[in-house]
């Protein structure tokens, strides 16, 4: 057995080895906090269903909306992902924040502070223009971003309801 | 045949064509950490990532570029030195496994929580410099085996969350997926072919579920790994055909992972007799 031969030869090594299968399993069990590198591998484990509503963040620039299909996986992310975590940060962060105090209050070193961005929307919008400029490669003169929910019906995705302008990105 | 430094010198070969083949496809994308120049934040239920977030570091990047770039040259510098020192057989090369591995667990936490990238791809960069810590063929030979269990139990639990959550057992799941992953795609161009194929999947909900079930029972396999490792070679093309469609498929870059293969090669190799380890 693999493990008994570990420990004939090095006892540190067994045990390091158990503590991280065990941390592991315990993390697999407790759903929720992680310690990496022991992480929860449950991508695309969560029940989905076609009746869910969809999130779309319509971009344009200078009038004309940018065709994120045209861009690469990643360069659609940084477009698409960045705008939504831009949008929950602030609590995410502060729920991090308050889950967190428990486990390392006890340091003294937790300050709310370190949990905020120091950063204003007019900042973030100018961040997002440059990146813009940069994956499209044309200059934004004018810039508008909606957000869009939309529900899959007869084979396509189909719009529902008003697409709400995102106020934190300044004109 | 015995496992001994010509093949931990091969693994570290095999391992920095991966890490730079990872990182040129990181910089031609733009996702380093510089090239970001991310201006915000966002944590996680992570013990890890919070620990270092007590000394602010988050905020303190955020706003020093040149320690970006620090960060990206360090990233690419460090696993880069440890293979030379792998090669040649330099004493330090037990230190700079463990900087090596420290450091990645670092970029890997700052660079997940500023950017759309996930933690999940980086842990073989954080997990397999260990493998190189030892220049003694018995301790490399620990190592490899307790890595390659690592990599078995990371594929076999991704199976186990799906029967776990209900998910497989969702005839709509996978389907449900296309939808959510290609959203964007599918609002801004309906008709071209990849649009069309992804909608043909996902009206066609009994060949996406079929993709799902093979999917997770490809990735169940992997507990044969536990038991036996006869079946390393077939592990590895499984894995290679998963990581390819998942590319294509999901837009999902798991290509980190394939250094992790190593592990499943040399698996075969047996122990180095005990008197070479205290040689």
């Amino acid at each position: 057995m693999f493990l008994k031969q570990l420990y004939r030869h090095s006892k540190t090594a067994c045990f390091i080895l158990i503590a991280f299968l065990l941390a592991f399993i315990y993390i697999f069990f407790k759903w929720g906090i992680v310690a990496a590198p022991v992480l929860q591998y449950g991508m695309f484990s969560a029940p989905v269903h076609l009746a869910d509503t969809q999130q779309v963040y319509m971009i344009s620039v200078n009038n004309k909306p940018v065709d994120c299909a045209a861009l690469s996986f990643s360069d659609r992310d940084i477009l698409q992902v960045s705008l939504a975590d831009y949008e929950k940060q602030g609590a995410v962060n502060e729920s991090v924040y308050n889950t967190m105090h428990k486990f390392l209050g006890f340091t003294g070193l937790m300050d709310k502070n370190k949990y905020v961005n120091h950063i204003s929307d007019a900042g973030f919008t100018q961040w997002y223009k440059a990146k813009l400029e940069k994956i499209t490669g044309a200059s934004v003169d004018s810039l508008s971003v909606y957000k869009q929910y939309f529900l899959w019906r007869q084979n396509s995705l189909q719009p529902v309801g008003t697409p709400i302008k995102l106020a934190f990105i300044v004109p | 045949m015995f496992l001994n430094n010509t093949h931990r010198k091969r693994f570290a070969i095999f391992y920095l064509i991966c890490f730079a083949v990872y990182y040129g496809w990181y910089c031609y994308h733009g996702l380093l950490l510089h090239q970001l120049a991310p201006v915000f934040f966002h944590n996680k239920l992570d013990i890890t990532s919070n620990i270092i977030q007590l000394s602010d570091l988050f905020n303190i990047v955020i706003r020093t570029p040149w320690l970006q770039i620090l960060f990206d040259a360090l990233f690419l510098l460090l696993p880069l030195l440890l293979c030379v020192c792998c090669i040649a057989g330099y004493r330090m090369q037990y230190l700079l496994a463990i900087l090596t591995a420290v450091f990645n667990l670092i970029y890997a936490v700052l660079l997940s929580s500023m950017s759309a990238l996930s933690m999940e791809g980086f842990v073989s960069w954080m997990m397999l410099p260990i493998i190189f810590a030892f220049r003694n063929e018995t301790s490399f030979y620990y190592t490899l085996q307790s890595m390659r269990y690592f990599f078995l139990l990371i594929f076999f639990s991704s199976a186990v969350w799906k029967i776990r959550t209900g998910a497989i057992f969702n005839t709509e799941q996978m389907s449900a997926i296309l939808v959510n992953q290609h959203a964007a795609c599918l609002v801004d161009q309906p008709d071209s072919w990849f649009s069309n194929f992804i909608k043909y999947l996902i009206s066609h909900k009994q060949i996406s579920y079929v993709i799902y079930l093979l999917a997770t029972l490809s990735e169940f396999v992997f507990v044969i790994g536990f038991f036996t490792k006869r079946f390393d070679r077939l592990l590895i093309i499984i894995f290679l055909v998963f990581v390819a469609l998942d590319y294509f498929l999901m837009g999902i870059n798991y290509f980190s992972w394939i250094a992790f293969l190593g592990c499943l090669w040399f698996s075969r190799l047996e122990r180095p007799a005990e008197k070479t380890a205290k040689g």
